[in-house]
């Protein structure tokens, strides 16, 4: 298991070590928390236009679907920051430093290929959706698609980075998950 | 042949350890792009669409209200008005543990936050009053599963919409199954705890147990807040999450138990959460996606039913599946990954899909606490300082009483479609 286990507003070792990525992660963070007070506030009026007002709002809830989707792949970026991504660890416990560096390198360049292919799969589908709008809340159909471009745009910075930052530090293996901090079972 | 290789490529991917968002992509993204009626745009859409959904909204709703309730103090309070009520039984903190838990559960629906808050304040207490460590933390760990088989429940969105059938019913279907559970448990603390007269504590006065009982009533009334929202039709279950938000932040104010710093700290674990829950749930969407494409259910479907018409043969060959997998997978995660395929097999077997879907919850619930990946022995570990194997040890006499529900589960649908079926929801 993890040695430490950070509580999410505290910097790691990467972010204490550069400015730029602890700037970066903080802007992950605010800008995912707006998001999800916003997804509160709309639900919240959604239900007060029905009942106080009498009035239903058609858009609080294809706005909040929107935010949603933000919500979702911004915070995903930042999980991979802390490389907090839900995985199996049964295997890889059981084997030797050097294999250890072996598994670990081939999941993170795994990530690297699959999260570059999704960003462009989203540019494509965003530039194809170009001048389509969400019927109810009037937004940009492409927007929504941009959310998948930010988020693996952002899994592949992070992975980039914290490779580079290990590869520099030697450090132990890579990759830990945090039990505690992720799984919402 | 092309299901083949990609349940195949999945199952080796998450072997060596990559992410479960990224294992499940990795074959979807591979059969766009070498299927030639497929279009790699397709990977971004599905992905998208699988979150834009507005029963997922509950999602981190829950999460945060699960936060909330924990830094209001809301458990300590049950706590407390246990002990007062019901002390001086024998083995009293044993029935308090899980009467903690199914309280605290009608505010939270992940077993990790409950395992975490309970086991940070009720172990050491425990232990402090006499109870084994091991006991202890196999109480906490076992009763920690009541909070996602009861309402709000994580796991249940998860699969209502992943299998598209009706938060509200499936969440009302937990609740009785989730008291068998809590009389389950308890008969398994009335049985280690016999003969043990030194677990008695003095018993509390009236003046006591009823300053205790008004000071935990306010938990009561998120649960009114939120259930009865639901079951009376007034609000969604999105929408009820949203106002149980509401409840807890004003009820946190009027206890002084927020401060800026907690309150920032609660939303950031909750978009930590939502993140890894969420973007699995959009890889998974993709891959379901792509087996439905392939015709994958009916395939297994077809399978299965060579080998047996039998629903009660199905049922436990399913059953067996499910605790190899929960002992590796992360609930959520293997919901959204066998959903699609199991859900439609079991339709075919003539089995209710309210009945299926909380016996097949329940089923990976039981993972949480089994080795070699169950993330609620990690939380005990970690928040008490006991090593896993401890924690292992003394959750181990408690799946009887689990296997038990299990089996009570998988052969009485009545237990999950009574209360669904009179309250109106199927």
């Amino acid at each position: 298991m993890t040695s430490a286990i950070l509580t999410p507003d505290q910097p790691d070792e990467l972010e204490k070590a550069s400015r730029v990525v602890s700037a970066l992660v903080t802007t992950e963070r605010v800008v995912a928390t707006i998001a999800l007070v916003v997804t509160l506030v709309l639900i919240l009026l959604q239900v007060t236009s029905r009942y106080i007002f009498n009035a239903p709002l058609g858009w609080t809830e294809q706005t909040a679907r929107f935010t949603l989707v933000w919500l979702t792949f911004v915070s995903g970026g930042f999980v991979m920051a802390r490389r907090g991504h839900i995985a199996v660890d049964l295997m890889v416990d059981r084997l030797g430093l050097k294999s250890k560096r072996v598994v670990n390198g081939f999941s993170i360049l795994t990530v690297l290929i699959a999260s570059a292919i999704m960003t462009l799969a989203s540019v494509q589908l965003a530039l194809a959706t170009m001048g389509l709008k969400l019927p109810a809340a009037g937004i940009p159909v492409s927007l929504l698609y941009l959310a998948v471009t930010v988020g693996f745009l952002l899994i592949f910075v992070h992975g980039v980075l914290s490779t580079v930052f290990d590869l520099r530090h030697r450090k132990k293996p890579t990759l830990e998950t945090v039990d505690g901090e992720t799984g919402a079972a | 042949m092309t299901l083949i290789i990609m349940i195949s490529a999945l199952l080796l991917l998450l072997a060596l350890r990559v992410p479960v968002v990224i294992a499940l992509l990795v074959p979807s993204l591979s059969y766009v792009i070498f299927e030639p009626t497929a279009n790699i745009a397709t990977a971004a859409q599905q992905m998208a669409s699988g979150v834009n959904n507005f029963a997922l909204l509950a999602v981190p709703l829950f999460i945060l209200l699960g936060g909330l309730a924990n830094d209001s103090g809301i458990s300590e309070r049950l706590y407390n008005s246990g002990v007062a009520w019901i002390g001086h039984i024998r083995g009293s903190l044993g029935y308090v543990n899980i009467g903690t838990s199914f309280g605290f559960s009608w505010m939270s629906g992940a077993a990790i936050a409950d395992a975490a808050a309970m086991g940070r304040v009720q172990v050491p207490a425990m232990v402090k009053r006499g109870y084994s460590r091991s006991f202890s933390l196999g109480v906490t760990g076992a009763s920690s599963l009541i909070a996602p088989l009861l309402p709000p429940s994580i796991p249940a969105i998860i699969y209502a919409v992943t299998a598209g059938v009706s938060v509200g019913a499936l969440f009302v279907a937990g609740v009785i199954p989730a008291l068998v559970l809590v009389a389950t448990l308890c008969l398994m603390v009335w049985v280690q705890t016999r003969g043990r007269e030194e677990l008695r504590l003095p018993k509390a006065g009236w003046g006591e147990r009823g300053r205790t009982l008004l000071g935990s009533l306010p938990a009561a009334g998120a649960a009114v807040v939120v259930l009865g929202g639901i079951l009376s039709g007034i609000f969604t279950p999105t929408e009820a999450s949203g106002i149980g938000v509401i409840y807890l932040l004003v009820l946190g104010l009027v206890y002084r138990a927020f401060t800026w710093k907690s309150l920032y700290r609660t939303l950031l674990s909750t978009v930590e959460t939502t993140g890894s829950v969420l973007m699995i749930v959009a890889s998974a969407a993709l891959f379901g996606w792509t087996l439905a494409r392939e015709r994958a259910p009916q395939l297994a479907a077809d399978m299965i039913l060579s080998f047996t018409d039998n629903p009660f043969v199905f049922l436990l060959l399913v059953n067996i599946l499910l605790l190899i997998i929960g002992a590796v997978l992360e609930p959520t995660a293997a919901i959204l990954i066998l959903v699609p395929v199991l859900a439609p097999i079991a339709v075919t077997f003539g089995v209710d899909p309210i009945h299926f879907a909380v016996m097949m919850i329940f089923n990976l619930l039981i993972g949480l606490l089994t080795p070699p990946v169950g993330l609620v022995l990690f939380v005990l570990s970690s928040v008490t300082g006991a090593p896993v194997q401890e924690v292992i040890k003394g959750v181990l006499p408690f799946f009887f009483p689990m296997l038990l529900v299990l089996v009570l589960l998988s052969l009485i649908p009545t237990l999950s479609l009574w209360l669904p079926g009179v309250l109106g929801f199927i």
